[in-house]
């Protein structure tokens, strides 16, 4: 008691955030998960993230600052009942003959219906909003291990830093994770310190988005909306990391679903405590989730539809913590009990699947810990986005040196592909030193050996690391001619493996969840494809003799099924579901990632308020 | 739909190069008459300015060929949910003009009267007070008085392209994405074929349709000299909330718009002085500060909604702000145009394409076509304006 008191008052003193007990752990701790409302079908919404980014997610539906003492929940949610439903879809609604003949009588309603905020529901902006310029000669965006260690770097050379970080402290992800990091020690520790050291050497931005480069200027905005930022740099560093995003799989609308790092931020700083979830990814992220929540005292479970534990590096740890796995499963069904998550499982059914396991477990929430790379600021300044598998999906193309080929842009750490941390570091240090090098603080001889470091790293850890990132440099500065590989491996999938797997997921595509801001379904986006096709059926399997015809059949990009559906228009901007959504299409017909594409990621990063674009004067 | 990777020979009718509003409705207009069409478009279908605008009509311009010929065309556009069989969600809202200075005032009650009233489409002028009752999330600081125009409104421009796009295909357009259209070929004064990076495709006539790039592609081409220019505007959206902006309001002096769409999100644009030429999609800090002042000034109720995106697109303009469609007897048989709205394109578009397709296919000029021919910029008998709104 006195112990957890005196650890209570350390916390308060070491950081505000963590000494706030947000709402939506109060409610979670009382065993409501369905917390928000989706904005078309008024739904119960069972995801939930408590990063910067996430504000988008439950804009959407009109809730704001739900992570912290003070959201605003919408005054009045409409609900669309059953039979209306699928009238209401977003593949349906624009081509209801009934709908359009009725329009005239109903499109009021229909207007009124979609749960939204009113205008005097939205959060007070302050009245002085300032417009703040700053100069630097390298603006660093994003306050994890990547984006602290580059900065320590380019200090020590002599540049004027700046950092800045979204949330209100350093250290991203690995904040969280006390647990054993190779090469690295204890991970918390280890970016506490690194934090702090940088802190007293750069000047630091906390609860401050970079939201992105207009013509004249490139901007940001503070979390209060206090401050606009106009930034001045010779050189911008992107170190966004990672982000955890929703499964995709039957049912997966309305269970407790919760990002791996909003689980370790309820659990660590704000009490709540499952007894029993499942944690679902299995690379070295989400094995470390799971082992640090295994250190809680909470009964934990690790999924992944991959044929093993996907992380090299901590495969062995899983057997040593007691973790029972479900590895090479997927989530058949899921159902709200009263007693909790109810979750059904199959194995993946490869035609040579010798054993059949079907399991049920009921767990007090899943754990989503699949990241992808964040490659919105990337994409928004015009990197070429293309597919690594071995880095984590879709990443920019860049050269060893983090630079993505855009003149005085370098992307480091997991944004640019997911590598290990110590890796990351190494890495940080030849992105400095390159800068330098451009700007004669350092000899080439010295670029060199640091990158031919690198490499060796790289090797040493995983030839396949250096084999990509080999192939991405030379994509980049050489032909410009780079082939992506086809997707194997969906990881947000969790009802895919095989070709059986994907015919047998099709089939509950309407229970499957891509954008949660839209409410649109697996089976809205594949109807979308059907009319753009033209009724045209793409088929999963394809017969000897068709082969041809299908490699050269082009599908339509993802931009136009976003204007049929509406996926990605919601106000995180597609942070939850354009990648996903590329993957699993891709997946389905065996085509490129490039070939969908993405839609065009716009300015901002984050949305701004009037008053705080405005300035001050009013 | 997209085409495959190699070469395609194709032999069409006729060939529409664009697949924005104008270039779509024109593929199937021709194609209901009994044409084969094909379509080129250099990006996706809908990627110029066709998805790039506000997604709002009326009626009130300021003459009498665009007044005359809006009435018509919003008639058509309003009618079209039923035609495509996709929901173009349009919405009589209004148009709300918002006057600071008396001698605007009385151009609009002029306008009104000789005008509007006289073809049946009469405004209301509203004064202060009216405003206030009406609207009353304005703020009527220097503001005079106002107009309302009824008959205007809203619409989903995805939509209508996706209606267009799957009827079109439906009647057997083959649309080629992707596909710039590199040579027209013509002999003995007269199109013979039309080609692009990866399809030649032989046919008897060509109509470009092409919004911004029609001026550019049509003297690249074939020499042909249009007076049509891209200028490049910006626009914005916010997260969306419950309806409560009713209408779309335009502040006649900052040229400042704002309206609310169908599922919430305010949208709207403060334009500045636009240049000429083909700018990069960008946007500017400039341009987003001024709009963000003007509409927390205009609607103070705004202060706290988050701009959620940007972006920016091209106005076709003419030296008269008007668009042009047909053919001028100098031009190689077979060559037609309909282009140049002028930021008006999309509401007048549908029934633009209808009358330039009984003119390709009957070779009947229709009375309210006939002041937009391309005619007109070589005898200087330009359209005139009476008010610039």
């Amino acid at each position: 008691m006195l112990i957890a008191l005196v650890k209570l008052i350390i916390a308060k003193a070491h950081n505000h955030v963590m000494s706030e007990r947000p709402w939506i752990a109060e409610e979670l701790g009382r065993g409501n998960y369905s917390v928000m409302r989706s904005s078309r079908y008024g739904e119960a919404r069972g995801f939930i993230c408590c990063e910067w980014w996430c504000e988008g997610y439950w804009a959407s539906s009109g809730y704001y600052n739900l992570c912290s003492n003070n959201p605003v929940i919408p005054r009045r949610v409409s609900r669309v009942p059953s039979v209306f439903r699928r009238f209401a879809s977003p593949s349906s609604f624009p081509r209801s003959r009934l709908l359009i003949l009725l329009w005239p009588l109903v499109k009021g309603y229909v207007r009124r219906f979609l749960n939204r905020v009113s205008a005097d529901e939205l959060p007070t902006v302050s009245t002085k909003a300032e417009h703040v310029k700053v100069d630097c000669d390298v603006l660093v965006v994003g306050g994890g291990l990547a984006g602290l260690s580059v900065s320590r770097e380019l200090a020590g050379l002599g540049f004027k830093v700046v950092l800045v970080e979204g949330e209100y402290y350093l250290g991203g992800h690995l904040l969280l994770d006390d647990t054993e990091v190779r090469d690295v020690g204890l991970g918390s520790e280890f970016v506490n310190r690194l934090g702090k050291d940088v802190e007293n050497r750069v000047v630091t931005y906390k609860g401050v988005i970079f939201d992105g480069v207009l013509e004249d200027a490139a901007v940001g905005h503070s979390r209060d909306f206090t401050k606009l930022f106009i930034f001045n740099y010779k050189y911008l560093i992107l170190a966004q990391g990672f982000r955890e995003v929703p499964l995709v799989f039957p049912g997966n609308n309305t269970p407790r679903m919760i990002t791996g790092l909003s689980l370790l931020k309820l659990a660590k700083w704000w009490g709540y405590r499952p007894r029993k979830v499942l944690v679902w990814g299995s690379d070295d992220w989400g094995v470390r989730v799971a082992m640090n929540l295994v250190k809680l005292g909470i009964e934990v479970y690790l999924g992944d539809n991959s044929v093993t534990i996907r992380s090299d590096l901590y495969r062995d740890r899983v057997a040593q913590s007691g973790i029972k796995t479900f590895i090479g499963m997927n989530i058949v069904d899921s159902k709200d009990a009263d007693d909790g998550l109810r979750l059904v499982l199959e194995n993946v059914r490869g035609r040579k699947a010798k054993v059949r396991r079907r399991e049920e477990v009921v767990v007090d929430a899943i754990v989503s810990a699949v990241r992808i790379p964040v490659i919105d600021l990337p994409a928004q300044l015009g990197a070429a986005i293309v597919y690594a598998p071995e880095l984590g999906g879709l990443v920019p193309r860049r050269g060893f040196t983090g630079d993505l080929g855009l003149g005085n842009v370098y992307v480091i750490g997991d944004s640019g592909g997911l590598l290990p941390e110590h890796l990351i570091i190494r890495q940080a240090r030849v992105t400095a030193l390159s800068i330098g090098a451009r700007e004669g603080l350092v000899g080439k001889d010295e670029l060199e050996r640091e990158i031919a470091e690198f490499k060796r790293d790289l090797v040493n850890t995983s030839p396949s690391y250096y084999n990509v990132l080999l192939r991405l440099e030379q994509g980049l500065q050489g032909s410009g001619y780079y082939v992506e590989p086809n997707v194997a491996y969906v990881p947000m999938w969790a009802s895919a493996g095989t070709i059986e797997d994907v015919e047998g997921a099709l089939r509950s595509a309407g229970r499957q969840y891509l954008c949660f801001c839209e409410d649109v379904t697996l089976k809205d986006v594949l109807e979308a494809m059907r009319v753009l096709m033209h009724g045209r059926e793409v088929r999963i399997k394809v017969l000897h003799g068709e082969e041809e015809e299908y490699r050269s059949l082009r599908l339509p990009s993802m931009e136009r099924v976003k204007r049929v559906v509406g996926l990605g228009t919601g106000p995180c901007q597609g942070k939850l579901c354009l990648v996903s959504t590329n993957l699993i299409l891709s997946f389905i017909y065996q085509k490129k990632p490039g070939e969908f594409g993405l839609p065009r990621i716009r300015f901002p990063e984050s949305p701004i308020p009037m008053a705080t674009l405005a300035g001050g004067e009013s | 739909m997209s085409g495959g990777r190699g070469l395609v020979t194709l032999s069409a009718d006729a060939v529409v190069v664009g697949a924005g509003i104008a270039g779509l409705a024109t593929a199937y207009y021709l194609a209901r008459r009994g044409l084969s069409v094909v379509v080129f478009e250099k990006d996706y279908v809908g990627s110029g300015s066709s998805t790039r605008n506000a997604g709002r009509y009326r009626v009130h311009f300021g003459n009498r060929e665009n007044t005359e010929f809006a009435i018509r065309a919003i008639r058509k556009l309003e009618s079209l949910s039923g035609e495509l069989g996709w929901n173009g969600i349009f919405e009589r809202q209004g148009y709300l003009w918002l006057i600071r200075r008396k001698e605007v005032l009385r151009r609009f009650e002029e306008l009104n009267e000789k005008l509007w009233k006289p073809l049946g489409v009469p405004v209301r002028i509203l004064t202060i007070d009216e405003v206030r009752d009406r609207f009353p999330y304005i703020n009527t600081r220097g503001i005079i008085g106002a107009v309302f125009g009824p008959q205007d409104g809203a619409f989903h421009h995805d939509y209508v392209i996706m209606g267009y796009y799957t009827k079109a295909l439906d009647l057997g357009v083959t649309v080629l994405e992707y596909s710039e259209v590199r040579n027209v070929g013509v002999e003995s004064g007269r199109v013979v074929s039309v080609s692009s990076s990866n399809a030649f495709v032989r046919t008897r006539d060509v109509i470009f349709a092409a919004g911004a790039w029609t001026g550019e592609l049509m003297k690249s081409l074939l020499g042909i000299d249009l007076p049509i220019k891209p200028v490049r505007r910006e626009i914005g959206i916010t997260e969306p909330i419950k309806p409560f902006i009713n209408t779309y309001i335009i502040d006649t002096e900052t040229n400042f718009y704002i309206g609310q769409t169908m599922r919430g999100e305010v949208l709207g644009s403060v334009e500045l002085e636009g240049v000429e030429g083909f700018l990069p999609y960008g946007n500017t800090l400039n341009w987003l500060t001024a709009w963000a002042r003007e509409t927390v000034r205009l609607i103070p109720s705004l202060r706290g909604i988050r701009v959620m995106r940007v972006w920016s697109g091209y106005y076709e303009m003419t030296p008269d702000s008007s668009h042009v469609m047909g053919r001028l007897d100098s031009w190689p048989e077979g060559v037609y145009v309909l282009s140049g709205f002028s930021g008006h394109g999309f509401m007048f578009a549908p029934y633009a394409a209808e009358l330039l397709v009984k003119y390709v296919v009957d070779g009947v000029v229709d009375p309210l076509m006939r002041p937009f021919l391309p005619h007109r910029f070589i005898t200087g008998n330009l359209i005139k304006e009476m008010l610039v709104i």
